[in-house]
């Protein structure tokens, strides 16, 4: 008999965690993932750049691990960055891009950034475009950021 | 300004391009050999990158087209842009040409004869560039470039320079371009 209470709580124990994990991943932790100043660059050339800040409040770092539209055929994350005296476009390691707990990673002009390969259709400055987001955590998101030819006064940092 | 305050900084001797050759695009679409000299009491920003770029050079090229917006319509009618695309197995000549006139309308799409000729050039302004090892037809792979803007004057001469930043006010750079133009012609 005591067993079998033992196993009852044991079980619930397990319940309550699987269904806490459930709850927190697709929820919370990207309920407290917050996306602002969001821009694709007017791209004269066959790929582009998606721009954003990515803020994170919770207690846990959070990554960005990839991103998807319909105008172009491949979407990766990239950082440009100054190596012996050139200016070199890598992809980021793992393809994840973290934002540590209660912080905020930008991906702005000559750094971090979503390139998007191969675009489609042209774009035009002012042309809307939807993104989703995917975050470690089972969270997605999805945003609208405008085409621009350079990033707005006053947007940014 | 005071030329304390522009942006960018100058080498001397200032190089002399004058000695490069390219082929321009912009003024044919079968090509015609450009000399990298300004017009006469004119300013040629020269930039050296490639089309499938999508973050580092339309950075600088949107910073260029706002600044030449910014100036007074008679110096900003003195200002032109060549693009010498280090990419030529992906770039062909009048793309470059279509590429630019998005930011600026007085602009020249250039490319090198060849390769040996494009690293000679490259020498003569101080240009560094690395084409990833790619097959024939293959369309990703990766180029790093020195992302400075040159300025030559009408004699070819390299007389300021623009290193890269992605976030500089282009009222500074309008100011360092006018300065820079009105110091070398009066």
């Amino acid at each position: 008999m005591k067993n079998r209470f033992a196993l009852v709580a044991v079980l619930a124990l397990a319940l309550s965690l699987v269904g806490a994990a459930c709850s927190s991943s697709s929820d919370s932790a990207c309920d407290a993932v917050k996306i602002e100043n969001a821009w694709v660059r007017l791209p004269p050339g066959p790929n582009t750049a998606l721009y954003m800040d990515i803020t994170n409040t919770s207690d846990s770092t959070v990554s960005l691990t990839g991103a998807d539209s319909d105008f172009a055929t491949t979407y990766e994350l990239h950082e440009s960055k100054m190596s012996d005296g050139q200016m070199v476009m890598e992809k980021v390691p793992g393809q994840e891009i973290p934002v540590a707990a209660g912080g905020t990673t930008n991906l702005e002009p000559g750094g971090l950034h979503v390139m998007a390969i191969d675009i489609q259709e042209p774009l035009a400055v002012g042309d809307e475009k939807t993104f989703t987001l995917t975050f470690t955590g089972d969270c997605s998101k999805e945003i609208t950021a405008p085409v621009e030819m350079a990033e707005m006064s006053g947007s940014g940092g | 300004m005071d030329p304390e305050d522009r942006a960018g900084y100058n080498r001397t001797p200032p190089p002399d391009v004058s000695s490069t050759e390219f082929i321009d695009y912009s003024t044919d679409l079968a090509g015609e050999p450009f000399v990298p000299i300004a017009a006469e009491s004119e300013l040629l920003l020269m930039y050296f990158g490639y089309l499938s770029c999508p973050d580092v050079c339309p950075t600088t090229l949107a910073e260029l087209s706002a600044a030449v917006n910014l100036m007074p319509e008679e110096d900003a009618e003195r200002i032109s842009v060549g693009m010498v695309s280090v990419d030529p197995d992906r770039d062909q000549g009048p793309a470059i040409s279509t590429y630019l006139d998005v930011f600026v309308a007085k602009n020249h799409g250039l490319l090198a004869s060849d390769v040996a000729s494009l690293d000679a050039s490259a020498e003569v302004f101080g240009v560094l560039y690395e084409v990833e090892d790619h097959e024939p037809g293959d369309t990703s792979y990766d180029v790093g470039h020195s992302a400075t803007v040159y300025v030559v004057d009408d004699q070819g001469l390299v007389i300021w320079e623009l290193g890269f930043s992605a976030d500089r006010d282009p009222q500074l750079t309008a100011d360092t371009l006018e300065s820079v133009l009105h110091e070398r012609y009066g």
